[in-house]
């Protein structure tokens, strides 16, 4: 008798009410099919880099085994490893002091509009200059050092993620305000349970941003102060016109942004996952 | 009768106000304390621009320095805003240059620059050329998100009125496009200005770069200073132009607070 009873759970399998595991992430192979197009058109441009550096000659443009030929090479010299680690302490710093500068200065600026008008003069001017003009004067005020390119770093990223933490807690619906204040929040709670929770995906993608910018900064300040790091690698060979060592490098430091920016992708997709 | 300080308005400016004398005043007791070579005092900034504006060497450095931002910002503006248009419309364009441009955004520019100038030598079109190319990459883009933003359902009710393709740019596609344009210009614009600044700071010493180089190696800090606000008066009378500009146009558009990325 038993074995006749069909399971009642037969038919809510095929629908679930709430996403499980399996259906809210994409699997590996549905991902792939998805950036084939993407993978096809990079391997185009690929190949035809190949083909137009064997056959033209240019000095410009070495052909892509030429480039990953210099790449190697300085990678095995230890050139690229330990001026990428270098690089990567310096952006580390600086960006890590940038969110704990930005992020609290932000929400207070977005919930104090005082403090927000007194400090606006500067980051409009800040945000209308090209940054590239911080280098002379941090570099007249602290000399040729690391600090100096951590300072860039940080001025880099520091203001993007200032406006957008204090966007973020400007832009919380007000009916979660008022809600707030009606059960009787102070200060303190309205923060931590209301403000801070509603604007973190703004104030994700402020970090997000902000880490482009940092990478920027990296390689800009590297360049100017040349002293250790990518950038100085780069300017390095590019002053001895080896466009073949710079290709490499760039596709380095391109690396290096894209997994920084996938890095910080995966962490605003756990953080804001309730929005979901 | 309202206290002035309940007046909005009034507190925004004299917080503001406040906010900058309080800070000269702050940076100018540290630049006498200090003594530093390399940290002037805000008046002698004042004054060594006052200084700057007379010598006829700082106009033509800015002539210089502002040739190549004008010519390679409106290439970079007409290739730019055509080529986010066609990636725009057309799905097939877009999945093959999509991740060119995702590249091209992650890759630093500055670092391009010593390879262009071992192309294109020393001269005004490898200037150009720089300016061009750092601002070309987020002109494409956000032309193309102003496209990909616009209501489908426009270009639906423009098929049904019988559009062709060519209405249909002239009616819907175009006007849409414009908020998204005027934000890729505006941060097109930034960008170029630090291209101009980004070359002649590093390879080819020339314009407001160079004198900015120069005033460094003679120790000159006050000039050194004078110029960089120079160049970021610029930068922000050039802005608001695009702002006044852009209210002109797109005069439904809302004002964000601050002008800063939106992709």
């Amino acid at each position: 008798m038993a074995t006749t009873l069909q399971p009642r759970s037969s038919t809510l399998e095929h629908a679930p009410l709430a996403p499980t595991r399996e259906t809210s992430a994409p699997n590996l192979w549905a991902r792939l099919r998805k950036i084939q197009p993407t993978f096809l058109a990079l391997l185009g441009g690929i190949v035809i880099w190949e083909v137009a550096g064997q056959l033209a000659h240019f000095s410009f443009l070495p052909p892509f085994s030429a480039v990953i030929n210099a790449t190697w090479r300085m990678t095995l010299s230890g050139e690229i490893p330990s001026n990428l680690v270098v690089s990567l302490v310096a952006l580390v710093i600086g960006y890590l002091c940038a969110i704990v500068v930005g992020v609290p200065l932000g929400v207070l600026m977005g919930r104090y509009s005082t403090l927000e008008y007194l400090i606006d003069p500067y980051i409009n001017a800040m945000l209308a200059t090209p940054s590239l003009l911080y280098v002379p004067i941090l570099f007249g005020i602290f000399g040729i050092s690391r600090v100096t390119q951590v300072a860039v770093i940080f001025l880099y990223s520091v203001i993007i993620i200032t406006i957008m933490t204090m966007s973020g807690i400007r832009t919380v619906e007000a009916s979660y305000v008022e809600m707030a204040r009606a059960f009787g929040a102070n200060d303190r709670q309205m923060f931590r349970q209301v403000l801070l929770p509603a604007a973190m995906p703004t104030i994700i993608a402020g970090l997000r941003l902000g880490m482009g910018r940092a990478v920027r900064g990296m390689i800009n300040g590297e360049m100017i102060i040349v002293l250790v790091g990518l950038g100085a690698l780069l300017r390095n060979y590019g002053g001895r016109f080896d466009s073949a060592s710079v290709f490499g490098i760039l596709i380095v430091i391109v690396a290096v942004a894209v997994t920084c920016n996938s890095l910080l992708k995966v962490i605003e997709r756990r953080v804001t996952r309730w929005t979901e | 009768m309202r206290a002035p300080l309940d007046n909005p308005l009034w507190r925004k400016w004299s917080l503001r106000l406040a906010s900058i004398l309080f800070l000269g005043v702050v940076w100018e007791i540290m630049a006498r304390s200090l003594h530093s070579l390399l940290f002037p005092a805000p008046t002698a900034t004042l004054f060594a621009l006052t200084q700057l504006v007379v010598t006829p060497d700082f106009w033509s450095a800015m002539w210089t320095s502002n040739q190549s931002l004008i010519l390679g910002f409106t290439i970079a503006a007409a290739s730019g805003i055509a080529i986010g248009l066609v990636i725009g419309r057309w799905r097939t364009a877009e999945q093959v240059i999509d991740p060119y441009l995702s590249i091209l955004l992650a890759t630093p520019m500055t670092a391009l620059i010593p390879v262009i100038i071992l192309v294109a030598g020393l001269g005004l079109f490898s200037r150009v050329f720089i300016v061009f190319l750092f601002s070309l990459v987020v002109i494409i883009v956000n032309t193309r998100t102003g496209l990909r933003t616009l209501d489908p359902s426009l270009i639906e009710m423009a098929h049904a009125f019988g559009a062709t393709e060519w209405q249909l740019w002239r009616t819907v596609l175009f006007p849409g496009a414009l908020p998204g344009v005027i934000t890729g210009l505006r941060l097109g614009l930034g960008r170029a200005l630090t291209g101009m600044v980004a070359v002649e700071l590093t390879l080819i010493a020339v314009g407001i770069g160079r004198l900015i180089l120069d005033y460094q190696a003679t120790f000159e800090a006050p000039s050194v200073y004078a110029t960089v606000l120079v160049v970021v008066i610029e930068a922000v009378l050039l802005l608001r132009l695009l702002r006044a500009f852009e209210s002109r146009i797109t005069p439904w558009v809302a004002h964000a607070r601050y002008s800063y990325r939106t992709l």
